[in-house]
């Protein structure tokens, strides 16, 4: 399966799904190409006759496609892909724009469950306010969602903030804590192990009503430094 | 009518066909770790297909507050009535406050059992599958596994409409072959180009173990080690029955629980019908792999699939 286009790889996974992998000059940009290929094949299956389509899982610069194998084959699925590339030319970027949501996180920096802002400063030399400063001062998106439900990849933070997990990955994150790992930021939906840096706690819960996960792959998320006031009336409220 | 847990058994916990098109907000696919015995479970007790069923590891003891019909399958599966053995792979008529036991012969081993009827379980993020690292299902919806004493409400039909049900019953030569001692296929993929001749050639010509640590995530085994080239990847999404390498060449399949990214070169994938397979394996046994070409993957999985319809129309 020769690539093209944005898709810089394709191959074989398995008897029925494939795997595509994007070409861009940042991780960035071949974020955005597999935003725009899921985009795409979502309102493709969404129309008759496209029930093949059975399963897509975007990730950092990739994105597998699961098939029904007892309608159609890899070959099928390259050569629909194929096609579909002239339309993604054509397509009106609007639509891909207008499903982009905005987020702004409240952060009780430095909350006692989750502080590690001592070690983050030793990491990176930086001082607790200018970590926070850093921290609330751009705007991330959202790579990729998984490991849990609702978990998004965020990124990516600034080189000076950059750090690496701890040595040891902690039994139990809390719910909500804000985390830093390499070039990546998260929020822990739920109480789980994890071996990133904590730098406070979201009030918000990152999966709503109905199992619903409040950030999706694409989103743009910013987060602001709120006080512990501010913190426990968002629970009261 | 309510089907009351006397005895829980191992590990036994609700189960349908899982969670579709969820894996991308993190929810990870989940549905039966052998879905062969799963599909023959419902169809037997004249269920729809993706009615929940039970699948049990250890001797599972439950009471029935009424009359109802259900069909006990899986590998090496004994199905008793009030302490008296019954025929498995077929529908089975139950009395009011009788008694069934399921089990395997083979501790370790997954059995499911239908009920016929409507169950009263919520589902959560489109399914009633019980995932406990995602706290997600069970009949408190909490992910919690069955207990003693649970109790699981299910709307049944009268019992003066069991009559017109057929009795079907899955021949035993019909019935899928868990045998350990064919090779299992693999349809190389993903990160093969980094895993040298020299470690494919040694992963096809080796035996493994299946280890302890097996779960509904993955079974990892032991035996020659097959570590790739690449040392660090981006995460990507894994699929049912990849064959993921860590850095101590140890491979690990991954199966119905597992995480939907992650970072470890993976060699390929398991057929489809293989993953049913490797689901019933206990640890110690030992398994080999052969590879298989995409088409031939396929066109066995067709064929599987052929061969089902008929046999499922013969039988209604």
């Amino acid at each position: 399966m020769q690539p093209f286009g944005s898709i810089r790889q394709l191959v074989p996974v398995g008897a029925d799904a494939i795997m595509l992998y994007f070409s861009g000059d940042s991780l960035e940009q071949a974020n955005s190409a597999c935003q725009q290929w899921l985009h795409m094949l979502d309102s493709f299956a969404s129309k008759a006759g496209n029930s093949w389509v059975v399963e897509c899982v975007p990730s950092y610069d990739s994105l597998l496609i699961v098939f029904d194998i007892e309608q159609v084959d890899s070959h099928f699925v390259y050569h629909s892909l194929q096609q579909w590339q002239t339309r993604l030319h054509n397509q009106n970027n609007d639509d891909y724009q207008k499903a982009i949501k905005r987020h702004t996180l409240p952060v009780w920096y430095g909350a006692k469950a989750a502080n590690d802002l001592d070690e983050v400063s030793r990491k990176t030399s930086l001082q607790k306010e200018d970590i926070i400063a850093l921290h609330t001062s751009m705007e991330f998106k959202v790579y990729a969602v998984g490991f849990a439900p609702g978990f998004a990849y965020m990124g990516e933070l600034p080189k000076a903030l950059q750090c690496a997990r701890l040595a040891s990955p902690r039994k139990k994150v809390p719910k909500g804590a804000v985390a830093i790992a390499d070039r990546q930021t998260a929020v822990y939906p739920s109480d789980s192990p994890g071996g990133w840096n904590l730098l406070g706690l979201c009030p918000v819960p990152m999966v709503g009503e109905n199992n619903i996960p409040l950030l999706s792959a694409g989103d743009i998320v910013t987060f602001s430094s709120i006080t512990e006031s501010e913190f426990v009336d968002y629970h009261a409220g | 009518m309510q089907v009351e847990v006397i005895s829980k058994g191992l590990f036994s916990l609700i189960v349908d066909e899982g969670r579709k098109g969820k894996q991308r907000q993190g929810f990870s696919q989940s549905g039966p770790m052998d879905t062969i015995a799963f599909h023959w479970a419902n169809f037997l007790a004249h269920n729809e297909d993706n009615t929940p069923c039970l699948e049990i590891m250890g001797n599972m003891s439950l009471r029935f507050s009424e009359a109802c019909v259900i069909a006990a399958t899986g590998r090496q599966v004994k199905l008793k009535v009030n302490g008296s053995a019954q025929p498995v792979y077929r529908t089975t008529f139950v009395e009011k406050n009788d008694i069934v036991d399921v089990s395997s012969e083979c501790l370790g081993c997954k059995v499911y059992l239908s009920i016929l009827g409507q169950w009263q379980v919520s589902k959560s993020a489109g399914s009633a599958c019980t995932v406990v690292r995602e706290s997600l299902g069970g009949i408190h919806g909490n992910g919690q596994v069955l207990q003693d004493s649970d109790v699981i409400e299910i709307v049944s039909i009268a019992e003066l409409n069991f009559k017109n049900l057929n009795l079907r019953e899955l021949p035993v030569e019909k019935r899928f072959n868990y045998q350990a001692n064919t090779p299992f296929k693999v349809i190389k993929g993903y990160q093969e180009a980094f895993f040298s001749d020299v470690c494919k050639r040694i992963f096809t010509n080796s035996i493994y173990t299946v280890s302890p640590s097996i779960d509904r995530m993955g079974y990892r085994l032991t035996g020659e080690g097959v570590a790739s080239s690449l040392s660090t990847m981006r995460s990507e999404a894994i699929h049912i029955g990849a064959i993921q390498v860590p850095p101590d060449g140890q491979p690990i399949i991954m199966m119905r629980d597992r995480q939907t990214l992650g970072g470890y070169p993976k060699l390929g994938c398991l057929n489809p019908l293989d993953v049913s397979r490797l689901a019933q394996q206990v640890p110690g046994e030992q398994i080999s792999f052969v590879f298989q070409d995409n088409e031939e993957a396929r066109a066995s999985v067709l064929l599987f699939q052929r061969q089902l319809h008929q046999l499922k129309r013969e039988l209604a």
